[in-house]
């Protein structure tokens, strides 16, 4: 029979994960594309307790399921891909936010690819166009020198205008975006990046605007979905839980002691 | 039947209550768990022995019967995610694991790459007309479960099953519930479900409180009976034993 101490203790851990989540989420309320995460759970085995003085009822009908459950385990932390608002505004011209389910390709110094839905873009020395960590967008776009202007598209094409000629604007390339069928199986590894495994599946790649990728806004930043209010309540209700959890144990604690007593 | 088989009672009723203390850790430690029903446990008081003859060994034996599941509906919570789905009503969806088809209330589906729709587990979902495999996570649920696609195509449904009796259900943890063999399973109409909600455990806190008070006072007091028996125990030790 599961203990019911160590049963409670498991619901209390399960409390101390959401808390822990929460947190996370809300450090990042004003971190650019950052999607807030959720605590998934599932009940632990069940145990069939045996029925007390069940073998002289024989002409009884007693029903036999009795349940005993043994707790609560996290089963997934997962990220909750809604959409944050686009904020405008006081942007630089490499600002882009997607406006659908698609995600920036960054190449990492170890040859792999990142994906971030954080748009907030430099230039470098050498003018290519990278990540506020100055990881290098992919595919790779260097914007020329006496560059006055940038404009990037809805469906990603970059353009550059030199020296103020407006007329004939030079074409760096075209922004890609994929997209996952499941991108809550990412792996977040911090800095706004994920990583493909595979239960998010193989990244599909196609042209901004276009199946379901999402159009591109230059000057703009996708906020964060995190809402403050939906965190805050969450917290509480989670205080509330771990305050009842440690109740149980209390009461089992005291059940124990009386039994101690007895002898 | 000596004399003191009456102390049977309270000692059957402290363990009961043990249990019940067993069976409430596990309605607290769920009550964050989407979908969760609490379990009660109850006790049915047995008479044993009950003949009022010369002997008069009338014992009430109190036995603990069954863990009943409260199926009422929890609250359906806004969650804004496009693949998590809350059951209004009875019914529950069905999935498919290594040990056959499963039911369960927990609906935070995910997409597999390969199209299935699984449970955070990887149990897809079935219905009518099989299992449900979705292009992509861009639809859209109705409160009939039809799932429409983003270029307005059905592509799928969710259904939901219930048994005529879901005290029969067993639960097997991981959220899951399994069906007897012998037990048919029933699809369910009238009940709805709502996309970007998920149905919160009905455990309530409140209720919990009181159940937990009351499991700590009754065992207080069997382990009073018990001792008062071990007194009287004593007393006739001493003085010796009559008859």
């Amino acid at each position: 029979m599961p203990s019911a101490l160590t049963t409670a203790a498991t619901g209390m851990e399960a409390q101390q994960t959401i808390v822990d989540v929460i947190a996370n989420n809300l450090a990042n309320v004003n971190t650019t594309g950052f999607k807030k995460s959720r605590v998934d759970f599932q009940d632990l085995l069940y145990q069939d307790a045996r029925n007390v003085g069940s073998a002289v009822t024989a002409d009884n009908d007693v029903p036999t399921g009795t349940q005993v459950g043994s707790g609560v385990r996290t089963a997934a932390v997962y990220k909750i891909y809604t959409m944050g608002s686009i904020g405008a505004g006081a942007r630089g011209e490499l600002d882009v936010a997607i406006e659908g389910d698609g995600f920036f390709q960054i190449s990492l110094p170890d040859g792999t690819t990142a994906y971030t839905r954080a748009g907030a873009f430099k230039k470098d020395g050498d003018g290519q166009i990278v990540t506020s960590d100055g990881y290098p967008l992919e595919p790779g776009m260097v914007v020329p020198e006496n560059t006055t202007d940038i404009s990037i598209g809805a469906d990603g094409t970059v353009e550059a205008i030199i020296d103020g000629d407006t007329a004939n604007p030079n074409e760096l390339g075209t922004i890609e975006l994929v997209r996952f069928s499941n991108p809550a199986g990412l792996k977040s590894i911090g800095n706004n990046l994920h990583k493909e495994t595979t239960t998010s599946g193989a990244p599909i790649a196609g042209i901004p605007s276009e199946d379901g990728m999402g159009a591109l806004r230059q000057k703009a930043l996708e906020d964060s979905n995190v809402s403050t209010m939906q965190e805050m309540t969450n917290m509480i209700s989670a205080q509330r839980a771990y305050e009842i959890n440690s109740k149980a144990i209390k009461t089992t604690d005291e059940m124990l002691q009386m039994t101690n007593q007895l002898a | 039947m000596s004399f003191f088989s009456g102390v049977i009672g309270p000692i059957s009723g402290a363990a009961g209550e043990m249990t019940r203390m067993q069976v409430l850790s596990n309605n607290l430690a769920n009550i964050n768990n989407a979908g969760f029903k609490q379990d009660r446990l109850l006790f049915e008081a047995q008479l044993d022995n009950a003949r009022q003859g010369q002997m008069g060994e009338g014992i009430t034996h109190r036995l603990m019967t069954e863990t009943h599941t409260d199926f009422s509906q929890g609250n359906l919570e806004y969650t804004g995610r496009g693949l998590d789905v809350g059951i209004e009503g009875e019914g529950f969806f069905k999935v498919a694991t290594e040990e056959g088809f499963a039911y369960t209330r927990h609906g935070s589906f995910v997409l597999q790459p390969d199209g299935a729709l699984v449970t955070p587990s990887g149990h897809q979902v079935v219905g009518e007309s099989g299992p449900v495999n979705l292009a992509d996570d861009n639809v859209t649920i109705g409160e009939d479960g039809q799932i429409i696609g983003a270029n307005g195509g059905t592509e799928g449904q969710l259904d939901l099953y219930t048994v005529q009796n879901p005290q029969q259900l067993e639960k097997q943890g991981n959220n899951l519930w399994r069906r007897p063999e012998d037990v048919p399973e029933e699809l369910v109409e009238g009940s709805s479900v709502y996309q970007g909600k998920l149905e919160a455990a009905n455990v309530s806190a409140i209720q919990m409180t009181t159940d937990l008070v009351e499991a700590g006072r009754s065992f207080e007091s069997y382990q009073k009976a018990i001792k008062a028996y071990d007194t009287v125990a004593e007393k006739t030790n001493t003085v010796g034993r009559i008859g």
